[in-house]
């Protein structure tokens, strides 16, 4: 029996598109969720990626392909995420709120690994935060996580060897040292 | 680079609890594009009004415009910078063509300080272990195959026992800010050892913090003062220890000051007194200093690049409020340190590498 090869088996990358709505549904969850770890608020990250896809769909015409789109939604809802975590710092630096304050607001009706986590994450800074996400939940590269945060390859992997190193600790997780 | 599987599978478990209704909140961001669509409309219909006006007025006054002001890549080559994490600080290299960073000094140990040799092909780096006991340590520029070269046990006096370290030209010699214990007190100054580690150190007169040497190998470049007493200036002396010259006399303190690639310059921040930290330049006699950064907070750490066209420094400028409070405050480690690099006449500024803590302290082609 013939095998049917496609493309993609010989190594050719093959660049599809799809309707938004379609695009929309496989996606949302996931960039939801980046956000909220990001974020360690899961209704913020909810917003977040509301708005990251509404700025998509004025891009939509404008997307080559779905790896193109999902580029382009992840690198809005991360950098919207960034900004609010930014954002909430200077509050609790001037005084403003209590610290943890948005953690704290989440954590009704959360599962216990995700308070977990973000106690843990608290520890990364929002940058460190932002690659750990992006490579070790969202599965990119670094040079795919450096495309949606605007930083260099190697900016990217210094945060993310931190990122990882206060992570792994946070949770209880060994150390693990590792040259990237 | 791959995922940590382990760290994967604890994100994805806890992200999980995260539910969500893909129509449901389908229908409410077409809602939010729709309202979007017709306030943006009319916004654009107000703005087109007022821009039409102010366009004829505006392209009334201005000029041709001139040369745009584009600043030349920095070149590439290698940075080797401490790596500031908490109290902990690695040596890693980054290769400024590619981006990718190596861990060049040993992860159990901190680090203090770092020089690639002359041809590149060596990194000698300081590190502190506990005891503490301070080591120098030659190793390839991949940080493989390390070599001991100095090893000296706490003298106890208050801060790190060696903290800077110098290449001679010919790399045959290797030049260290460390301590000298006499009479039961401990000096810091500047001792000099062969870099394969043989022979004794010999160390110099006089209180030294920071050392560099001349490109030609005659002398080598000082901050400190030669007797027991402050003001803290820089100096040049022969590697024998002969022939001081004051080069600076208003005890500006000028910190690790570095001698251009070409010999002509030399490199070195200050403060201000206060908070501030800037990078100043000055001819190598010491005249003609100018400051090149002007930021208020932190701006430290600079080195040349192998042309001595550009200089590297670590800022906080883009830090986070949070963390430049914290660095004002004065206590605890400094934190938000990105590198940057700028035309060795302070223009062209641009963020080389963002980060926590990246304080550069060698560049080599």
């Amino acid at each position: 029996m013939e095998r049917n090869v496609g493309l993609e088996q010989v190594g050719v990358a093959v660049e599809t598109r799809t309707g938004f709505d379609p695009f929309f549904h496989t996606q949302f969850e996931s960039v939801a969720r980046a956000a909220a770890l990001v974020t360690r608020d899961a209704g913020v990250g909810q917003e977040l990626a509301q708005e990251a896809f509404v700025r998509l769909l004025d891009r939509w015409d404008d997307m080559a392909s779905d790896d193109h789109a999902r580029n382009f939604v992840y690198k809005v809802a991360i950098n919207l995420a960034r900004s609010h975590v930014r954002k909430h710092a200077r509050v609790v630096l001037y005084g403003l709120h209590g610290p943890e304050l948005t953690a704290a607001a989440s954590a009704t009706n959360a599962s216990d690994a995700w308070l977990e986590m973000v106690g843990a994450l608290g520890a990364l800074s929002p940058k460190q935060r932002a690659c750990v996400v992006l490579v070790d939940y969202a599965d990119m590269d670094a040079a795919g996580a450096a495309r949606v945060l605007g930083m260099s390859p190697g900016t990217v992997r210094v945060h993310l060897l931190r990122g990882r190193r206060a992570l792994r600790a946070g949770l209880g997780l060994p150390a693990k040292e590792e040259i990237v | 680079m791959s995922a940590d599987p382990q760290l994967r599978e604890r994100l994805e478990r806890a992200a999980g609890f995260l539910q969500v209704d893909p129509a449901v909140e389908l229908d409410r961001l077409h809602g939010a594009a729709h309202r979007r669509e017709r306030g943006r409309r009319l916004r654009a219909l107000a703005v087109a009004a007022v821009i039409g006006v102010l366009g004829i007025v505006v392209a009334w006054q201005l000029l041709p415009p001139g040369p745009a002001a584009v600043p030349a890549g920095i070149p590439g080559g290698r940075i080797a910078f401490l790596e500031v994490d908490g109290r902990r600080r690695v040596v890693v290299g980054l290769e400024l063509e590619g981006g990718d960073v190596t861990a060049l000094s040993d992860q159990d140990a901190s680090a203090l300080a770092a020089a690639w040799s002359p041809d590149g092909t060596r990194i000698a780096t300081v590190v502190e272990r506990p005891g503490p006991v301070y080591q120098v340590v030659v190793a390839n520029a991949d940080g493989t195959d390390p070599v001991t070269i100095v090893q000296e046990p706490g003298t106890g006096a208050v801060g790190p026992d060696i903290i800077d370290v110098a290449w001679s030209p010919d790399g045959a010699k290797i030049a260290y800010a460390g301590r000298v214990v006499e009479d039961g007190v401990a000096r810091r100054t500047i001792l000099i050892e062969d870099a394969d580690g043989t022979g004794a150190p010999q160390a110099l007169e006089g209180h030294w913090e920071s050392v560099s040497w001349s490109p030609d190998g005659e002398r080598l470049l000082v901050s400190g003062f030669p007797g027991r007493e402050a003001p803290f200036d820089l100096f040049t002396v022969r590697p024998d220890g002969s022939g001081l010259v004051r080069l600076t006399n208003d005890g500006a303190a000028l910190h690790r000051a570095l001698w251009s690639p070409t010999g002509d310059r030399i490199v070195s921040f200050s403060g201000d007194g206060d908070y501030a930290l800037d990078v100043y330049v000055m001819d190598a006699d010491g005249a003609n200093r100018r400051r090149l950064t002007s930021w208020e907070g932190l701006d430290m750490f600079p080195v040349w690049s192998p042309d001595g066209e550009w200089i590297a420094f670590a800022s906080d400028r883009d830090a986070t409020p949070a963390q430049q409070a914290s660095n004002r405050s004065g206590e605890g480690i400094f934190t938000g340190l990105s590198m940057y690099a700028m035309r060795a006449d302070g223009s062209g500024l641009r963020e080389v590498l963002e980060s926590d803590g990246a304080l550069p302290v060698t560049w080599t082609s």
